[in-house]
This record gives structure tokens, sequence and C-alpha cells, in this order.
């Protein structure tokens, strides 16, 4: 057997485990029989070993040049940097849709190791939500999209077929955060099966009290972290390499994954009222099962070409498939929780809407809010030619000015929500705790006035950030003084135990300040600079008090690309910064001599220099496009801080794993089951 | 592979309109450049390959290409709302970035705002809902800590917040 033949096999072995476990798992539930569980376990870990196995044998492939096989043929070719080999399995749908079975095959497996000290009810349907879904994309796989095909399977040419070079990965997607991002955005969106499974398990096995919430927090926060910074590692990809100047363009494919985050962190919050409070039960199931269905929207919209967008590439006719699961997830969770409404009632402790539950409602319903309005603009388009027959355009400007003022409400939120008292907050308490933040932020506000600022917007988002990050720093400040007047323990031991006592408290709250950062470096937006020249050799401009000159190009070629090199001095005044080297790179062996800009930016905490070179004429008077954006950096500064706080909170927790408790019936050892 | 042809076919197009753009006529698009920009942040760049921007914003060659065709249209004496007019005409009302605010058009603008109204009312009523069981049950809950202590309470067990 060959190596695409075997891969191609073991592909068709774990569909087969799938089906498998799904029906083992089923029983299971029904029966608590230990001996079904076990062997539905098992096919679900199998399952897994063999599409790791099938997913390194596609790496060999790529690696071997194994042009005889469809797919590698298609997304590879022998000039390909080894790195960029083993990446370009993602770059077109079948490698990509593989990748996302083996991330499911992967949740499902670690979720099974840890429900096997529950054994319960839920966690045997939780295993049949898991099990279908694998067996719905590995059909994908397998049926529709296989990539271990040969040629001579799919086009008319002989058996053994093997073209001398493969058609290489697309040039645009040769970039490190492109090798990086769709992984990371896939283990964000995969990673929400597991909570939505739980709550599907919850409610078929009617065990609906805050157990399925408490198992699944975990594995809520890490998809939703891994599918922010897949985003933002997207947006780096746009920057760097698709040189329009931005890193988020309200591209409906961009959109798509912001819906399901959106309602994931309208769930992070809320998900802290259930346990804290017993309430909202209904609500944190609705939006468990909101966001998968987005999740899966989101895979639909960008595979479908239903609306156009920059994710043309990963285009196929499986778009049905994916929007008849839509339907089915929807119709499902829909069905189940009118049909365990009455097991869902809150128990309820409340004061007073100005309290901490009254400022979780208001996030949720900003964050739900901002989704719909995001959902709503994304599909507008369809709708409007639907109705009016005419087609429109919805283009950055509609999102700005619908998002920015939720946005802004969120950003004040993040301020204050986390001050407010459980169930009534007093009026002495919102002045102790107020005063200073908003203080502060108003001189913030004030001083960017009288510096000359002018957009409104921006004024009011760099108060918001002062204001927030006042508040941020006044709780651990608050934290470690109580801490340190109760244990006696000096004022930085304090600071630091904190964290080690409340790990989601106090990483909450970095993560909060990270989105601070993050909210910095948007507002920087509003002062963006931009400008085309055309300079021959020695010739110079000025923008936002730099002074570029032209200082010439070179020229080279290697076995990919021929490349053309500018350099341009950067000054200030007479102070010389550095040399930019923005470049062109044109793939002449592709029959469409595809070029690529290489952006050359120079960054500081202050702003972006960012310059394209977009090519020259005869004359060699050379073209460059120039950026200077503010504020940039914080974004990308903000996502590191994000991902520490993550770290913090997510960090595994002694006391929690000790506390760990079984539900539902004791399985039945077999003879039992039988007699 | 059609969409790198056709990637290709632009890119040759950028370039024309790039050169054309700024070679031939340099200073009158220079003099005018801000009421061309007026025009064109109104209006969208449709290429069909980047991302939909606005024309002041996108640098693409067809974007370019359109700013010459509004800074010429300025130049014959059209006023900005022919100028749309005129773009309106050929291209329909896909032309503007964002939706006109007229007919059901109206919607889009009016949704989103409408729907956190809608959310709002839903979440007060929920409250209501919350208070007036809480008032029912009010003899069974007792709170004798006050906001402060409570606080320090949480720190010291290091409770989740």
């Amino acid at each position: 057997m060959s190596f695409p033949e075997l891969g191609n096999f073991l592909l068709y072995v774990a569909f087969a485990l799938s089906v498998y476990s799904t029906v083992t798992s089923i029983v299971s539930g029904k029966t608590r029989r230990l001996d079904v569980t076990i062997t539905s376990e098992r096919a679900i870990s199998a399952s897994f070993v063999l599409l790791s196995i099938a997913f390194l044998i596609l790496e060999y492939l790529f690696l071997n040049d194994r042009f005889d096989v469809y797919y590698v043929a298609k997304a590879s070719s022998r000039d390909l940097h080894t790195g960029y080999k083993m990446t370009a399995i993602w770059s077109s749908m079948e490698g990509s849709l593989l990748l996302w079975s083996l991330v499911l095959a992967a949740y499902s497996f670690f979720a099974v190791r840890k429900m096997r000290s529950m054994r319960s009810p839920l966690a045997s349907y939780a295993m049949s939500v898991l099990s279908v879904t694998q067996v719905f994309f590995l059909g994908v796989v397998v049926f529709m999209e296989n990539p271990f095909l040969y040629i001579s399977d799919i086009e008319n040419v002989p058996v053994g077929f093997e073209p001398p070079d493969g058609q290489g990965m697309n040039p645009l997607l040769v970039h490190p955060a492109m090798a990086i991002h769709p992984p990371m955005l896939y283990s964000g969106f995969v990673g929400f099966v597991v909570p939505f499974s739980f709550a599907i398990g919850a409610l078929i096995s009617k065990h609906v009290d805050a157990e399925w919430i408490r198992t699944t927090r975990r594995w809520t926060l890490v998809p939703w972290f891994l599918l922010g910074v897949g985003q933002l590692l997207g947006g780096k990809w746009a920057y760097v390499v698709l040189g329009w100047g931005g890193y988020w363009g309200w591209d409906p494919v961009e959109n798509a994954a912001l819906l399901p985050w959106l309602t994931a962190t309208a769930y992070v919050h809320s998900v802290i009222i259930q346990e804290k409070k017993g309430m909202l039960k209904t609500w944190n199931m609705v939006l468990i099962l909101l966001t998968y269905t987005l999740c899966i929207f989101a895979t639909f919209l960008t595979r479908s070409g239903v609306v156009s967008s920059v994710h043309t590439f990963a285009q196929s006719p499986i778009g049905p498939w994916f929007s008849g699961a839509v339907t089915v997830i929807a119709v499902v969770s829909t069905f189940l929780l009118i049909l365990r409404r009455g097991m869902l009632k809150s128990e309820t402790h409340y004061d007073s809407p100005v309290s901490r539950e009254g400022g979780f409602l208001l996030n949720n319903l900003l964050f739900l809010g901002a989704m719909f309005a995001v959902l709503w603009g994304t599909m507008f388009p369809i709708i409007s030619e639907a109705v009016t027959g005419s087609k429109i355009t919805v283009g950055p400007p509609f999102f700005n000015s619908v998002m920015v003022p939720i946005g802004l409400v969120l950003m004040l939120l993040t301020g204050v929500g986390p001050l407010l008292a459980w169930r009534k907050t007093s009026t002495a308490s919102l002045k102790r705790h107020f005063t200073m933040p908003t203080v502060v932020g108003l001189v913030t506000s004030v001083g960017c006035v009288i510096g000359g600022m002018r957009d409104v917007y921006a004024i009011i988002s760099f108060g918001l950030c002062a204001f927030v990050t006042v508040t941020i720093f006044a709780e651990y400040h608050r934290g470690a003084l109580a801490r340190g007047s109760s244990s006696g323990e000096p004022y930085l031991v304090a600071l630091w135990t904190l964290f080690g006592r409340n790990k989601r408290r106090y990483g909450g709250y970095i993560v909060h300040f990270g989105f601070v950062l993050l909210f910095i470096g948007f507002t920087g937006n509003a002062f963006n600079q931009q400008t085309e020249v055309a300079l021959q050799k020695g010739e110079s401009f000025d923008i936002a008090g730099y002074h570029l000159v032209y200082e010439g190009y070179d020229f080279t070629r290697n076995p990919l690309t021929q490349v053309y090199e500018t350099q341009l001095g950067v000054y200030v005044g007479e102070e010389r910064l550095g040399t930019m080297f923005p470049e062109q790179h044109v793939y002449y062996k592709r029959q469409d001599q595809q070029r690529t800009t290489e952006v050359s930016v120079r960054s500081t905490l202050r702003e972006d220099l960012y310059v394209l070179y977009e090519g020259m004429n005869e004359q060699e008077v050379a073209f460059f496009t120039v950026y200077v954006n503010p504020l940039v950096m914080w974004v990308w500064i903000g996502c590191w801080v994000m991902t520490f706080g993550m770290i913090v909170v997510v960090w595994p927790d002694k006391r929690t794993e000790h506390s760990r408790r079984r539900v539902g019936r004791p399985l039945k050892r077999r003879q039992e089951a039988m007699a | 592979m059609s969409n790198d042809q056709d990637r290709m076919s632009k890119m040759k197009r950028f370039l024309v309109a790039i050169i054309f753009g700024i070679l031939v006529t340099p200073n009158v698009y220079a003099a005018e450049e801000a009421a061309v920009m007026d025009v064109a942040k109104e209006l969208a760049c449709l290429c069909g390959t980047c991302p939909t921007r606005p024309l002041d914003e996108c640098r693409c060659g067809y974007a370019g290409q359109q700013r010459e065709r509004i800074a010429n249209a300025l130049d014959s004496g059209q006023s900005k709302e022919q100028v749309i007019a005129g773009f309106v005409s050929q291209f329909g009302e896909e032309i503007f970035v964002t939706p006109p605010k007229k007919g059901f058009n109206l919607m889009a603008w009016f949704m989103p705002f409408f729907g956190i109204a809608v959310g709002g009312v839903a979440v007060r009523s929920v409250l209501k809902g919350w208070s007036k069981k809480e008032s029912q049950t009010q003899a069974k809950s007792s709170s004798t800590l006050s906001d402060e202590d409570r606080k320090k309470l949480d720190a010291a067990l290091g409770s989740d917040a």
C-alpha cells in the first residue's frame, strides 16, 4: 500500500470509528453500561491517533514533493521553503479541512480523558455530540475534499501521472503569520465544540445544574482566547502582506470570525453570574449554543463564497453542506432548550440594577448587540438585494459608525463593572471607587482637546482608556492592601499572592488591561495619514515630520522570486533614523507572474511609518505609498498582555483539581447491566 | 487560478493607473485633492479584489483610476452631486460605500440600535422579574456585611469575582 492509499485508508477507518463512537456513546448514555462507555472512549482516542498519522503522512507527501497526489500538486511546489511546505497543507480547502478534523479529534481526545473521572450520562451524550460532529467533518474530508487522491483519480490523465512541479502555494500566504493564523483560528472555532457538546449533553441528560458550567469553563476560555489571538494574527498578516495599510477591514470573513468571539465574550462574563449566583442558566446555555452555531456559520461564509471577500482562495462547493449543518445545529439546540425550559429556572439573589449582576447583563446586552450589528451589516447586502432587487455596499464606514459607539460603552463598562458589588452597590461605594478614575479620565480627555485633538470619538476613547486603567490598578492596590492587612504580608508579597489566590479575577484584570491597550491602538486609526509619491533616485518627500529620501534599489533573483528591494533613508530633521527596504517580489516561474509587496514598517510606540513599493516605470521612477499609522504597536502589545492574562487565568489551580465530583447515576458493571 | 489571473490583470491596470495618474496630471490632482477626496470618501472601490473600502482610502490601481475620473468630472465644472449621480447611473447604488439612508436601506442603520433597544427592554423586564422574586424571598436571605467587608473577605478567601 502506498502512502497516499494508506492515508486515505486511515481516513476511512477514522470515519467508521466516529460513526461507531456516536452510536456507542448514545447507547452508553441510555444504558449506563461501563463497557459501552469504555469502547466509545477508545474509539474516540483511536480516531485521534489515526488522524494524527494521516496528517503526518500528508506532511510527508508535501515534504517529498509527491505531485502525483492532486492536493500536493495544487498547494505546493519544489522550490517552496521546507517550513512553508509543512504549512502549505492548510493553505487550501482539502488540507485545511483535514486540519480542522484533526483539531476536533484532539479536543475530543482530551475531553474524553478529562471526562473519564466523571463518566456521567452528561459526558456520554457530550461524547456523542463530539463524535457526530467528527462524522460530519470527516465525511466532508473523505467523500468531498479528500487530500489523498491521485491526480489520475480526479482528472483524465493516465494512472501514475506525476507533473514535474506543483502549482505552488498562493504567494500571498507565504508569511509566518499565515502559517500560524489558520491553526490558531481553527483551534478557536473547533474548541467551542466541547462546551457546545457539554451543553447539549446537559440538556439531553437533564443534568442542567452548574456541573456542566464548571466542567466547561476552561474549555471555553481557551478557544475564546485562541479565536481572539487568531484574529489578531490574521490582522497582522493583512497589515504586512496585503499592503492596504490597515489590519482590520470589516471584510465579511473577518466579521464572520468576530461573531462567535463576541457571543463567547458575553458567555465568559455571564458564566460568572451562574457560578456565583445560580442565575442566567438558560441564557448561558443560549450563548454557548449560539456561539457554536456562529462558528459553523462563519465556516460556511468563508467556504461558500456567499459574500465576496479576501478569502476567495478557500471557496468550494461544500457550502450547502455547511448551511445544512448550521440549520441542524440551530434547530436541535432550540428544540432542546424549549424541551428543558422548566429545568433552567434561576435561583435569585438580587437587589438593584446598580450591581455586579446588572453590570454583567449590560455587558451581555452590548456584546450581543455588537454581534447583531456585525451580522446585520455583513448580511445586509444579501437581504437588501432580496428585498429591493438592487445591490448595495456595506463598507467599513458603516461598521465604524455603528461599532465605535458600542465599543466605547463597552470600554466604560470594562472599568465600571468589576467595581460594582454583587446585589447592590451603595452610593458611598460608587463615590469611593470612581472619583479618582473619573477625574483622571476627564483630565486625559481635556488634555487631548488642549493638545489640539478634534476627533470626538478619539477624545472620549482616550479618556475612557485612562479611566479603565486607573480602575484596574486601583483594584490591584486595594486587593494587596486588604490582603496585607489581613495576613500581615508586605505589600509586594501580598500583590503576588493575590494572583495565586484568585487567578481568575486578577488574571481577568490583566486581560481587561490588554483590551485597554488594544483600544488605544484602535483609536490611533482616527489619525492615519497616507500619501502616494513618485520618486527618482535622490529625490525626497516629507510626511508627518519624517523626511524620506529614495536612495535606489537592488535587484536579486532567487529560485522562487525576483526581488526588487528599494532603499529609503528616513530622517527626522537632520538626524538619520535608519533605512527602510520596501520590496516587491515577482514569482517569475508562475504562469501569472504574481507579484507580492513586502511592506517595510518602522514601528515605534508612537506610530508606524509604513512604506509600500508599488513598482517602477521605464524612466526608473519608483512609486511608493506611504502611511503614518499612529499607535498601531499598542494593538500587538495589547495582544501580548491579553495572552499573559489568559495564561494566568487558565493556569491550573491545585485546589480545584481535587474538588471534582461525580454526577448522575453510577455506571453499572456489565454483569449488573445484564442481570 | 482564475483569481490569480484576475489579480494579475488588476496589478497591470494598477501600475498603468499609477503611472498615468501621477505622471500625466500631478498638478491638477494635487490642487483638487481635497475636493476629490470629499467625493471619493462616499464611494466604494468596487474592484472586487481588495475588501470594499472607500475610494479615498483604497490605494489599488482601480481606485486611483476612479479618483482620476472624479477629478476630471470636477474639473469640467460638475458639482459634487452631479459627479456622484454620474457614478450612480453607471454602477447603481452599490457605488455608495454605505447603504443610502432612504427607503428599505434605512433598515441597515436602524436595526442594530433597534436590536439593542429591544434587548434593553428585555433586560429591564428580566431585572424586574428578579427583584419581584427577590422581594418574595427576602426573608430567607440576609446580609450583614458592608461592601467593603465583603471585598476584604473576598480578597482574603481568594474567591472568584
